[in-house]
């Protein structure tokens, strides 16, 4: 069986290379370059929506401003935290919302959990 | 000189050197026409659909981000614009003829195929390609000819590889079966000359 199999792949595969490329016509190439050169649209090299340094940006923001939040609702001090007095969890204000907001809210954080998920779906159907 | 590398090639047209665009063009040509003309078997749609391929390439090649080959890339692109040519002119022949091939008659299409002048065989074997489903005959030309590897053609056509080798199995029986058409008559041919 093994060996029929071996002697078929050989044999296809002499009768392809002997059946070779087939050849467009002469003027192929310079109707595409043609076409290219008339675009004179400069491509840009894939470069993702937020670089690297963004994203550092965004994390150095956040911790900004909830350090920020964090010394104005606790009164602490950030002199105080190398003694471990940030332990004791700060007071928030208590956000009082109805429950169609409350709905609203968890509908929207739905969607954005999508958003990931219908990215990835999407490149697969749509990549190149 | 040396030959610059498809990434070499890619960053070049990145700075603008549209004419590095065209050592690609050189380059793949043969292939990426061969592929769309076993898929759609008519020369002149075949060549615009190469054309679109490579302007489509051009197009998008800023998110080609490298993660496979420059050329698995071109063929996906050619490959899936051949596939909606044919859709869109609902034109799907398709053969249903997986006939189980002996030793023997695998002896006899080697036979026949030998006596034949090495023109006349591939233009025989272009012909049978030709009669194959689009699908099969891409995956066949990919598999033989641009020696891509299960893997690479998994990526081209967007089929998992235990279905690519199934396919491969199965139009490889295909191809054997409408060789033996065409060799048939040549064998009966000669024996009658033999008598």
């Amino acid at each position: 069986m093994k060996k029929q199999f071996n002697r078929e792949d050989r044999l296809m595969k002499n009768l392809l290379d002997e059946a070779g490329v087939e050849k467009p016509s002469v003027n192929f190439r310079d109707r595409i370059m043609k076409t290219v050169e008339a675009r004179g649209a400069e491509i840009q090299p894939y470069k993702p929506l937020i670089s690297a340094r963004g994203w550092w940006s965004v994390a150095a923001f956040s911790i900004i401003i909830f350090s920020g939040l964090l010394s104005l609702y606790s009164g602490i001090s950030f002199s105080g935290m190398l003694s471990l007095e940030i332990l004791h969890f700060p007071d928030f204000p208590k956000i009082d919302l109805s429950r169609t907001m409350q709905y609203a809210i968890a509908f929207i954080a739905l969607f954005f959990l999508e958003v990931p998920f219908l990215k990835r779906f999407l490149d697969r159907e749509y990549r190149l | 000189m040396i030959k610059k590398t498809d990434q070499e090639l890619i960053d070049l047209i990145l700075n603008g050197d549209t004419n590095a665009f065209g050592e690609l063009v050189d380059r793949y040509q043969n292939y990426v026409f061969t592929i769309a003309i076993r898929i759609i078997k008519v020369r002149e749609e075949a060549e615009e659909i190469a054309q679109d391929s490579f302007i489509k390439a051009f197009d998008s090649l800023g998110s080609f981000r490298g993660e496979s080959k420059f050329s698995t890339w071109l063929y996906r692109i050619v490959y899936h614009k051949s596939l909606d040519q044919i859709k869109k002119n609902s034109r799907h022949k398709t053969i249903e003829i997986i006939d189980e091939i002996t030793e023997d008659r695998l002896a006899d299409i080697e036979n026949g195929l030998e006596f034949m002048l090495s023109k006349e065989r591939s233009e025989t074997v272009k012909k049978c390609i030709a009669k194959l489903p689009a699908e099969d005959a891409a995956i066949i030309t990919l598999f033989y000819f641009d020696e891509q590897s299960v893997k690479g053609i998994s990526q081209i056509t967007d089929l998992t590889e235990d279905n690519i080798k199934i396919k491969l199995y199965r139009s490889r029986k295909k191809l054997f079966s409408l060789l033996e058409t065409y060799i048939q008559p040549e064998i009966s041919i000669r024996n009658e000359k033999a008598i």
